[in-house]
């Protein structure tokens, strides 16, 4: 319950942190309870916005909010409980209720219609606007489109190959193989770093696949065989420890063999005296693909 | 083929939900019903069959051929039977008196024109958006990949889609019984799409279409008398959407880059036509949206969001009638 509690705290924070569509919908609703428009609306628009108004109050409290996501199933995080609030009906109703009072005597095409209602209209509009994020975004697809494009030829190339198809690639590649073809295996999929997936399955990754992705990350930036990753163990008291662990670029590669992998895609920043150590160690072959080197075991 | 696909989706929904509505509304003929309506009542079906089908082969360990036979036939059973039940209302309806449209009146004035204008510019740059953007906020979703282990393997969640690898410990049977992945597979299957362009294209088009007629039925509900404050409404909304493309969590952001998960449907889909449906005492309409998220989002932990909303709205809307009363009691009063 503390970090459900603390969660809703927070959230609240970070929900309105990138945007202020929240504050048009307050706005929205002064405007609803002390402008008027509640005296004269409607049934449906009384009834919506009375709602909305507890939803919202509801939400904003955090103790409230914990509930609310309590019964929504901790599966899904603090602004999900906000899908109860009809915000965007309601901002809606409220400012058609607004320009429908400023247009209700003016012709949209004379003078006078000009100056009284398309300059409010456009001071709505502009609000509108900056209740947005102004074309910042405060996300970021994992692989664009143009990226997946060029992974999808590379993969393309592979296939051409007319084998059945073990991969252990770059993140990037790892994340759109499974998406460009259902025929592609691979030793690790996205849930390897992206937690929410985590929660779709039972499965575990074993430590060889863990130190494979960790070596492979390393390697994107460094562009060497030799890493090292951090390593998490705890002792009988309970309390944490961080050490750092060496990881063996061919090492790595001889386990993904042994995994199944028969295609490995290095990052193409690897250096070339690193690859040729590669290839004089292991029975395998190097060539260009793409933005990326392609090791295939020797048949 | 895509734009081909979603009048598929529109169509043939459109004759399911018109044949649902006239059995579930005996008393009011089917001509008296919005079009929106049709349409919204016919993709829950659609859905719920989908569901059904899903279930059905998940349970029994079918395959996925299975599933898309018996969800097949169960969609022509609904459509010959929709297609009978409107032949007969047709043949009720011309002894009953006609029963105007709540939606007809004057003739549009230059106003209304420029404001369906506006709405039409705005529709088009958020579709451009959908069908050009390209950018897909692929975080904690699977479905592509889930849609393609289906396509391949022929089975429901045997292997593991993010690895193509055999599942060893499975998954939560309250994740497997959802059907959308299934049901976007049944698509591929009959339309031979690609799963890419059916789930991150096909769908999300759809849900935007859907999410505009939901829209536009609380629109007519909430003014009835005026088409123009209808009209602004409606822009509004269309506005919000395309502002919020670029900010996580909020509708606008959900129907343009994942339209095609269960939670996205339900925000911009399934809760606006729920709160449409509550205030227009439409109460198996709700029955059917909360059926409907079920078989979408559910997770057997919770009740569903639009429960909760029928409910609270239901229950909001009895204490302002009763605030609203006494208050004009006193007026009188007074």
């Amino acid at each position: 319950m503390r970090a459900l509690l603390e969660s809703a705290w927070l959230g609240w924070e970070r929900y309105t942190g990138n945007h202020k569509l929240t504050a048009l919908l307050l706005a929205a609703l002064l405007f609803f309870w002390f402008g008027g428009m509640g005296r004269r609306a409607r049934d449906a628009v009384g009834k919506m916005a009375f709602y909305t108004s507890l939803m919202t109050a509801a939400c904003v409290c955090p103790i409230s909010a914990a509930f609310l996501m309590l019964y929504q199933t901790r599966f899904y995080s603090y602004e999900w409980i906000w899908s109860l609030v009809p915000a965007t009906a309601m901002t809606a109703a409220c400012g058609a209720v607004f320009l429908g009072r400023i247009w209700e005597n003016y012709s949209c095409f004379s003078v006078k219609g000009l100056l009284r209602a398309c300059l409010p209209t456009l001071a709505l509009v502009l609000l509108v606007f900056l209740g947005g994020s102004l074309g910042q975004e405060n996300w970021g697809g994992e692989v664009t489109e143009r990226d997946r494009e060029r992974i999808g030829e590379t993969l393309r190339e592979l296939e051409q190959e007319g084998q059945e198809i073990c991969l252990w690639a770059p993140r990037e590649v790892m994340a759109c193989a499974r998406a460009y073809s259902g025929e592609i295996r691979l030793l690790y999929g996205r849930d390897m770093w992206d937690s929410a997936l985590g929660s779709y399955s039972y499965e575990v990754y074993d430590g060889t696949r863990q130190e494979l992705y960790q070596w492979m990350t390393q390697a994107e930036e460094s562009g060497r065989l030799e890493g090292t990753m951090e390593v998490l163990t705890v002792d009988e008291t309970g309390e944490q420890h961080s050490s750092e662990k060496r990881l063996d670029g061919m090492a790595c590669i001889q386990d993904a063999l042994e995994l199944g992998a028969n295609y490995i895609l290095l990052p193409g920043n690897m250096e070339a005296e690193e690859l040729e150590k590669l290839q004089a160690s292991l029975a395998v072959e190097l060539r260009e693909l793409g933005e990326y080197v392609l090791l295939r075991p020797l048949s | 083929m895509i734009f081909f696909l979603c009048l598929c989706m529109v169509l043939l929904p459109l004759l399911l939900g018109r044949g649902a509505l006239c059995l579930l509304y005996r008393k009011r003929p089917v001509r008296g019903t919005l079009l929106s309506d049709g349409v919204l009542t016919g993709y829950l079906i659609v859905v719920g069959l989908a569901g059904a089908a899903h279930m059905g082969a998940v349970l029994l360990g079918q395959s996925f051929s299975d599933n898309v036979r018996w969800f097949l036939g169960m969609l022509g059973v609904c459509a010959a039977a929709a297609a009978a039940v409107l032949l007969w209302d047709r043949r009720r309806e011309r002894s009953a008196p006609r029963q105007q449209d709540f939606r007809g009146g004057p003739p549009i004035n230059a106003k209304e024109r420029a404001l369906f204008f506006a709405f039409l510019v705005l529709s088009l740059l958020q579709l451009m958006r959908i069908v050009l953007g390209g950018e897909r906020y692929l975080e904690g979703d699977m479905t592509v990949e889930a849609v393609n282990s289906f396509l391949i393997t022929d089975d429901i969640y045997k292997i593991n889609p993010l690895t193509g690898e055999w599942y060893q410990a499975g998954m939560p049977l309250r994740l497997k019984l959802l059907c959308l992945p299934t049901l976007y597979g049944d698509l591929c299957r009959l339309s031979g799409l690609e799963p890419e362009q059916v789930v991150w294209v096909a769908v999300p088009m759809l849900t935007w279409f859907c999410s505009n007629l939901a829209y536009w039925i609380l629109a007519g509900q909430l003014f009835p008398e005026s088409r123009e404050r209808q009209g602004f409404f409606m822009n509004l909304v269309a506005l919000f959407y395309l502002l919020g493309d670029t900010v996580y969590g909020a509708d606008g952001f959900g129907v343009m880059h994942s339209g095609f998960r269960g939670i996205v449907i339900r925000a911009a889909v399934l809760l606006p036509y729920t709160v449409g449906a509550v205030l227009r005492r439409r109460w198996k309409l709700v029955v059917l949206c909360i059926a409907a998220e079920a078989c979408m989002v559910w997770t057997f932990y919770g009740l569903g969001a639009c429960l909760f909303t029928a409910v609270g709205l239901a229950a909001a809307g009895f204490v302002w009638e009763r605030l609203r009363g006494r208050s004009g009691g006193k007026e009188a009063s007074a």
